[in-house]
């Protein structure tokens, strides 16, 4: 996929997985990996400066728990959707409406007279 | 190595900490949240192998390179960090260059307005001087006048000395000068101030005034006109009619005469007498007195403000044909009476003067004076309005003398009564009061 709707679309995507509720790094990446089925085919480090450019943005606030002993007493940082993260994750899903709609009016026209 | 170590090893340690936080925490955080991530695909890669070193290249391969995400983790939390670091620094640079700039140009413009005010004084200077000069020209006068024989345009006169005097108009120290014609006959005065002067000449005998305004600036004075007069010595006879009262108080009698030229023989100007004295001794004889002055003041001890005058008779010269200068007309101005209080005065030259004297016979100033009667420097000692009013008629009806060139001349004067009785009076009372205070003193 072409890098550039690569960046905007992580982050919509992000914003999308914690609308369900609050999750950290890992579960994120698995989430948002496993449901777009490969086709990113990202890095799951890559999702990081994702995560903290929301969090600098003001739409995501972090917060640290301590995680189960059982996986090695470590703290595990969640991050959960601020008010202004989901005024955008309603403008950016309006916007890919357009623009799928858009992208999908062109491609079906010009599928017609081809 | 750890996953811990191995994300810590792509973390050096901040030189700048972040804004409002603290880098080591920041950097804690970045490598936990990093960690725990590697450890859950660890575990979940382990589950699905078995083998650890599978696992862990697994993980590798779907996470990335650690250090490197780290990394950038690192540098983005202190991107704007550093970022408004930078800004607050090149801030404060550009606010001190600012500063350092305003300095310099403050320093210039104090430098520039510092030679702006001298090259300013410098002018005001230059201007004040150049202003004292137009002052001086203003506040001070010159005067030019010329001198003519005869008429306006006669001929001029060379080294003709003539005077001004008088007072500034803000009555500032009276002023005199002095100077003489040059060779085209004209004189200048000054620079003085200007003011009321008299402007005056004398020659020949004959006196020349007039009073002239100067004003600031150059005065260009209406010229004097000499007359044209030919003072040619006449012999004049003089007799004198002493009455007898006075001749036996040894009196010489003194007559003074204002001295002006004929009109016929005055061109042009305001001239003035001159004064001639004429002396007669006891004996009747006379004598011409001019410039020299033959009688002195003195105070006498015991009569206190009562002055004497002393004659200087070794330098009388009586003879028996007086000559005065022809072509002026001689006008009696006062008489007086000169008698020794005692013989011991009379051997000393030593005189009580008892004189009456007209004012302004010439009539040129206070044409209603009258006649004054003084016994030395103090009043008679009797009533004078009468003596003043027959004494002023006596003079006012005196004729003049006119001494012509070539015809003789003669003067006859009868000392009158009333001046006679005056003066014997005051003779007797003074010699009455030295008599006592004598015989009081035991002298």
């Amino acid at each position: 996929m072409d890098s550039r709707l690569l960046s905007g679309t992580v982050e919509m995507l992000i914003l999308e997985v914690l609308a369900r509720g609050d999750s950290y790094g890992y579960q994120i990446a698995q989430t948002v990996l496993g449901e777009s089925a490969g086709y990113f085919q990202l890095k799951e480090g890559s999702l990081y400066p994702a995560l903290h450019r929301l969090q600098r943005q003001k739409l995501l606030k972090a917060y640290w728990i301590e995680a189960d002993t059982s996986e090695g007493g470590r703290r595990r940082k969640y991050y959960k959707l601020t008010p202004k993260g989901k005024a955008a994750l309603k403008s950016k899903r309006e916007e890919w409406a357009r623009f799928a709609a858009g992208v999908s009016g062109v491609l079906g026209q010009g599928h017609v007279v081809a | 190595m750890s996953w811990r170590e191995e994300i810590s090893a792509g973390l050096q340690p901040s030189p700048m900490p972040p804004e409002g936080g603290d880098a080591a925490q920041v950097r804690r955080d970045i490598i936990d949240e990093l960690t725990d991530h590697l450890e859950c695909a660890m575990r979940r890669e382990l589950r699905m192998t078995g083998d650890e070193k599978a696992a862990r290249r697994a993980v590798l391969k779907r996470f990335g390179d650690p250090k490197r995400i780290a990394c950038r983790l690192w540098f983005d939390a202190m991107k704007e960090s550093i970022m408004s670091q930078r800004i607050s620094l090149i801030t404060n640079i550009v606010l001190a260059v600012a500063c350092i700039t305003v300095c310099i140009v403050a320093l210039l413009a104090i430098q520039r307005n510092s030679q702006l005010t001298e090259a300013m004084l410098a002018k005001v200077e230059a201007m004040g001087a150049e202003g004292q000069t137009s002052a001086a020209s203003a506040i001070w006068a010159e005067a030019t006048v010329s001198v003519h024989k005869g008429a306006v345009d006669g001929e001029t006169i060379e080294g003709f000395e003539v005077g001004i005097s008088g007072h500034a108009f803000n009555a500032g120290e009276p002023k005199g000068l002095h100077e003489f014609t040059d060779a085209s006959g004209a004189v200048s005065f000054g620079p003085v101030r200007p003011g009321e002067y008299l402007l005056y000449s004398e020659s020949q005998g004959v006196r020349f005034r007039r009073t002239v305004l100067l004003y600031p600036g150059r005065n260009e004075l209406d010229p004097i006109v000499w007359p044209v007069i030919e003072a040619k010595p006449a012999p004049v006879s003089f007799e004198l009619a002493m009455p007898e009262n006075l001749r036996q108080d040894a009196a010489y009698i003194v007559c003074w005469f204002n001295r002006t030229p004929h009109k016929h023989d005055l061109a042009a100007g305001p001239w003035r007498w001159k004064t001639v004295k004429v002396i007669f001794a006891p004996d009747g004889r006379a004598m011409i007195v001019g410039d020299d002055d033959l009688l002195f003041t003195e105070q006498i001890e015991g009569l206190v403000g009562l002055l004497f005058q002393t004659l200087a008779e070794d330098k009388l010269r009586f003879v028996d044909e007086p000559v005065l200068d022809a072509s002026f007309t001689y006008r009696l101005k006062s008489i007086s009476m000169l008698a020794p209080l005692t013989p011991s005065d009379a051997e000393r030259g030593r005189y009580l003067e008892v004189r009456a004297a007209m004012h302004d016979r010439d009539g040129f100033t206070r044409p209603d004076a009258g006649l004054s009667i003084r016994v030395g420097e103090r009043s008679p000692s009797v009533g004078i309005s009468l003596f003043q009013r027959i004494g002023k008629a006596w003079f006012d009806s005196l004729p003049d003398l006119e001494v012509t060139h070539g015809s003789d001349s003669a003067w006859r004067l009868e000392i009158p009564d009333w001046f006679a009785d005056l003066a014997s009076h005051e003779v007797r009372k003074y010699k009455d009061d030295l008599q006592r205070y004598s015989e009081q003193s035991g002298t």
